[in-house]
């Protein structure tokens, strides 16, 4: 496990801004080869772009003492100025540098997808990306289990659908419970709809939620995929991933 | 402490605000985030990107747990930390104002459907789904004119693939009959969907050109509506009749 970073603070900032700079490095260097290893710079460009960094950070060293309040880890805090600075040199480069395509994840064959410490790592993501959705989470995993075909528990069933009557929520076990391939997709929304509305109390039609739902899951692939893309999920891919997910968290 | 740090003037999360949500993250202390911030990226798909780059960059750094953290440890007023008589006013005053909704608005249950679908049939002509006047009861006026949290959802949204323009009616327009939908920069035959704030379809009609008008008069509320290919959604927006 690599050492912790060394204590930044806001009074070696202001005591002794050359300390607090050198103290800035290991961030620096972290974060550039960071987006070296996302291909948005080659590793040719390693020396030039810390240096960059670090002079457009010691530029805007007083606008962060100015605007640093304290509410924040300062680790956490110039790790995003630094990001930033990154940010803003790629989109300068942006039209420099060739992006190398790194292979498509929807082009391996599923038996490569399998590679453990590779789903791992997307597992995490994609749990830390349902986690960001915050009250929304519970509602997008069942939406996506449904758009996906996958059964419903009769415990998150529960644990979502609290405000419908336990009869209503026997009938939506029964539909969603078990395999339901050769259901159409408009009924199973048109039925959910009805459903969300006695849980929610909002009317929205079957398609409405169905197209919800899929912007969710494309706004998730997005995430997953990064800016610039450095994989390719698709809406098949991510359902391979979501089957792992779910399967992990069960 | 609510901060006003924590987000920009374009109303996306700061620098700090960023840096709060990945201390969140690392502390494993989501619930203790200002629920400002968990609403706004709950929704921006922006801002949900850095936090994920932040935390990715930081992901082997280890936090030390033991140490406060200056916002999500600060003791913050609450309710709880009021002396007991401040604490019995809060509770008189709120039990007084539960009270007087109560018996403002006591009504008869709401009437819930039966699980069972009952699909909503769509014509592809241009046809009136319901009753265009609003309630004329004055106390009813004012909900005319709420927001359709669904809907105003989608009205911030941006949409793929077709590269859609709208022309008019611009969001939050307010007009008159005869209303003019217009837009350009889409070929293919479209549905143009109209709804009360209450989402329920009032007008639905296919187009093949790159505008519809409609002479139907609408009670004073929002309305929404809405353009759509066969696959996908390409606009929602909004307008006000006075």
């Amino acid at each position: 496990m690599p050492s912790p970073l060394e204590p930044l603070d806001i009074s070696l900032l202001r005591h002794d801004k050359s300390v607090f700079l050198i103290r800035c490095q290991p961030i620096i260097e972290l974060t550039v080869k960071y987006y070296i290893s996302k291909k948005m710079f080659t590793t040719h460009q390693y020396s030039d772009l810390v240096q960059s960094v670090n002079e457009r950070l010691i530029k805007k060293l007083n606008g962060i003492e100015k605007n640093f309040d304290g509410s924040v880890q300062m680790v956490t805090y110039i790790s995003v100025v630094i990001r930033n600075i990154c940010r803003t040199l790629y989109e300068i480069e942006i039209n420099k540098i060739p992006l190398v395509q790194l292979p498509a994840i929807d082009q391996m064959v599923e038996g490569e997808i399998e590679n453990k410490l590779l789903i791992d790592d997307e597992l995490k993501r994609l749990s830390l990306i349902l986690d960001l959705y915050d009250s929304s989470r519970k509602k997008i995993i069942i939406m996506m289990k449904i758009y996906y075909r996958m059964p419903l528990t009769r415990p998150e069933i529960r644990a979502f659908f609290r405000k419908v009557n336990t009869t209503d929520r026997n009938e939506i076990f029964a539909r969603f419970g078990g395999e339901y391939n050769d259901t159409y997709e408009t009924d199973n929304f048109n039925f959910l709809s009805n459903a969300l509305f006695q849980q929610e109390g909002k009317r929205l039609s079957g398609d409405s939620l169905r197209r919800w739902i899929e912007r969710k899951i494309h706004d998730i692939i997005d995430l997953l995929n990064g800016n610039p893309p450095s994989h390719s999920f698709t809406l098949e891919t991510i359902r391979i991933l979501f089957e792992h997910y779910i399967e992990q968290e069960s | 402490m609510e901060n006003d740090n924590f987000f920009n003037h374009e109303n996306h999360l700061s620098e700090t605000g960023i840096a709060l949500y990945v201390d969140a993250i690392k502390l494993q202390r989501l619930s203790g985030l200002p629920e400002s911030i968990r609403h706004h990226v709950k929704e921006c798909i922006d801002c949900k990107m850095q936090i994920l780059e932040v935390s990715a960059l930081l992901e082997s750094q280890p936090y030390d747990t033991t140490i406060p953290h200056p916002y999500l440890d600060a003791k913050r007023t609450n309710i709880f930390t009021l002396s007991f008589a401040y604490r019995a006013a809060a509770v008189l005053i709120i039990a007084a104002f539960v009270g007087t909704l109560y018996f403002s608005f006591r009504s008869t249950p709401i009437q819930t459907p039966p699980i069972i679908s009952q699909q909503v049939v769509v014509e592809s002509t241009f046809v009136e789904k319901q009753p265009l006047s609003q309630q004329p009861n004055q106390n009813l006026i004012a909900t005319n004119f709420d927001q359709s949290p669904n809907l105003d959802d989608l009205v911030q949204s941006e949409f793929r693939s077709e590269t859609i323009e709208v022309i008019s009616p611009a969001i939050g327009d307010v007009v008159a009959p005869p209303i003019t939908f217009r837009w350009k920069n889409v070929s293919k035959p479209l549905t143009i969907t109209i709804l009360s704030n209450k989402e329920l379809v009032l007008a639905r009609s296919s187009v093949k050109g790159s505008s519809f008008t409609t002479n139907r008069k609408f009670a004073p509320g929002l309305y929404y509506w809405k353009l759509e290919t066969e696959t996908e959604l390409l606009f929602v927006g909004k307008f006000l009749v006075r």
